[in-house]
């Protein structure tokens, strides 16, 4: 369970990350 | 301000307090003062971690920092879910097993009391000096913006903080905790929700967006690896990792929210609540700033934020030419924004070719005017001689007085003091828990009964007078104040150092640490002397330093028996 959760801590983070660049293209 | 904002204000302020006393009364013990009776659970650790950290200037400099330079600070706290995860798998099961107090109590354990009383004295005396600059960072903003006494308000903050902090201890600051993100949440909120709804009726929120990112606003991410460059990521990856690994691991007003959990699946599940919802956190801070941005490209902006060293123009002989400055300004920011109106209105026509044309002419105004600008600032310089006159702390507050209306004015206003409160208070609460568990308990001899309740109290209250004291003369510091920021990445890196020697490197025992610590600080303080080195990276340089000393110097030891406790 806290390997998963862990997992998902990271997913999010790296989610963010490539979410922000996305968001930074799609508006310049 | 108006009746409606004061009543906001009056009526928010009183309802923290209130709350922060009632749900902190019956502490009897020094464990239930400190401790905070260990039965929180984890959205209440997770909340706790989060109000602590965000202090006024969080929220009042990031939106600027969005203004001016973009929404590049987010890659900051990149470093924070990766600590948070680490902290779950190492430092908390052990503060959980040892059942310590404080942070500081395992490496008297694990070396000798030295060591121990140089992370706790180092705790106090960085962690005091930057509780005193969160209070009076913000007093200074108000006094500027609205008239308001300094010394009115850092003795408002402090007096309405130790009210609850004094009596209740962990258990108040806590649930004080939770009063004051909810006030700061529905601030920022409905500022934002406000400022997109005051943009032009024509201009939609993806104009809005297109506007900003065409002016380089929304530079979220920036690959390149530069050590020089405070914001990208990786320093924010590695440098921001160092740093969150020491602030949360290490810092006891960080690590008494968490050890006040009922049990450890609690405290990590506040922990990794923290890990989650703080990037996204910042994000939404810095777009809000970015709204303020796009506002004013359809609305005219003052040429600097920052009415106080303008005052000091209009009374030198630059007055003339800095009036001419303004005017010119004024105009140059006119062509801006029919040139943003040109570039919306070609987005609604569609054709790619107009757009790029628009964009172009655009991003050319705002190059124009900025030129004006920073003709103004060297100006204002030029009037403040050595104070590096800046307007990042004053824009979104100047916005929010001037374009936003009565109530939510009140609103943000008590959302600045809600900042303000849960910084100082979960700092002082540490401050007097460190004096009392780390000297009292441990020089002294201490009991842990009643008595020690009212040692808490007396320890808490002197921290608290001695933040506002410090506040005050932080009035009389000037630019000194980015210094005493910075003093926080001198010290954190050497406090990680000692403790991951302690969790990894088992070969140093005694007072090696210790040494190992004095060299590595005086390394980085020649770092920071003779190096442009982003202040980031002193939290791993210091880091690893300590750590490469300590099991140098274990080498050269005498060898040592005793088996680890830890």
């Amino acid at each position: 369970t806290w390997k998963r959760l862990y997992l998902l801590v990271l997913g999010e983070l790296l989610l963010c990350i490539l979410g922000f660049r996305l968001f930074s293209w799609a508006f310049s | 301000m108006t009746r409606l904002d004061w009543f906001v204000l009056g009526g928010a302020l009183l309802f923290v307090v209130c709350w922060g006393l009632y749900k902190g009364r019956g502490a009897t013990t020094g464990e239930g003062y400190i401790g905070g009776g260990r039965d929180h659970r984890w959205w209440l650790i997770g909340l706790s971690i989060i109000a602590t950290q965000m202090s006024a200037i969080t929220f009042l400099s990031t939106p600027g920092l969005a203004y001016v330079d973009g929404m590049r600070f987010v890659q900051f706290y990149f470093g924070l879910p990766l600590a948070a995860i680490v902290l779950s798998i190492t430092a908390l099961p052990l503060y959980h097993r040892l059942k310590v107090s404080t942070a500081y109590e395992i490496l008297e354990d694990r070396f000798d009391l030295k060591t121990r009383l140089l992370a706790a004295g180092l705790f106090l005396i960085q962690r005091s000096l930057a509780v005193g600059i969160t209070i009076f960072a913000p007093a200074l903003v108000l006094s500027v913006l609205l008239g308001w006494s300094i010394h009115a308000n850092i003795l408002l903050v402090g007096l309405l903080v130790m009210t609850y902090t004094v009596v209740g201890g962990t258990r108040a600051v806590a649930w004080a905790h939770t009063s004051q993100m909810v006030i700061i949440a529905f601030g920022m909120i409905l500022a934002g929700v406000m400022t997109v709804h005051r943009l032009p009726p024509h201009v939609s929120l993806g104009d809005a967006l297109h506007v900003a990112g065409g002016l380089g606003r929304l530079n979220a991410i920036d690959l390149r690896f530069d050590l020089n460059n405070r914001y990208n990521l990786w320093s924010g990856l590695i440098g921001g990792f160092f740093l969150m690994l020491s602030y949360f691991g290490t810092d006891q007003s960080q690590v008494q929210r968490y050890l006040a959990g009922s049990s450890l699946t609690q405290s990590r599940l506040g922990l990794l609540l923290n890990g989650m919802v703080k990037v996204p956190l910042q994000f939404l801070i810095l777009l809000l700033g970015v709204f303020v941005f796009a506002f004013y490209q359809f609305n005219a902006p003052p040429l600097f934020f920052n009415p106080g060293p303008v005052k000091q123009v209009m009374a030198s002989p630059d007055a003339p030419a800095y009036r001419a400055t303004e005017v010119d300004f004024a105009k140059a920011r006119a062509v801006q924004r029919q040139r943003a109106e040109a570039f919306v209105a070609a987005r609604h026509a569609g054709d790619a070719r107009t757009i790029a044309a628009a964009k172009q002419q655009l991003q050319q105004a705002q190059a124009e005017s900025e030129t004006v600008r920073m003709r103004g600032l060297a100006i204002i310089e030029k009037a403040n001689p050595g104070t590096h006159p800046s307007d990042i702390n004053y824009i979104f507050l100047a916005y929010v007085l001037s374009s936003l209306p009565a109530g939510l004015v009140g609103l943000v206003l008590a959302a600045v003091f809600s900042g303000s409160m849960s910084s100082m208070s979960g700092e002082i609460s540490a401050l007097g828990a460190t004096t009392v568990v780390d000297l009292w308990r441990r020089l002294i001899g201490g009991s842990r009964g009643a008595r020690e309740v009212w040692v808490g109290r007396i320890a808490t209250f002197a921290w608290g007078c001695l933040a506002m004291a410090f506040a005050e003369y932080a009035a009389r510091l000037g630019s000194l104040i980015e210094a005493v920021n910075i003093l926080g990445s001198l010290f954190y890196g050497t406090i990680l150092g000692i403790f991951i020697t302690a969790f990894y490197v088992k070969r140093v025992r005694g007072g090696t640490a210790f040494y190992a610590a004095l060299v590595a600080e005086a390394g980085v303080l020649l770092c920071f002397k003779f190096t442009n080195i982003s202040f980031l990276w002193y939290n791993l340089i210091g880091c690893l330093a300590v750590v490469g000393l300590a099991w140098g110097f274990s080498w050269f030891g005498r060898p040592d028996a005793v088996p680890d406790p830890v």
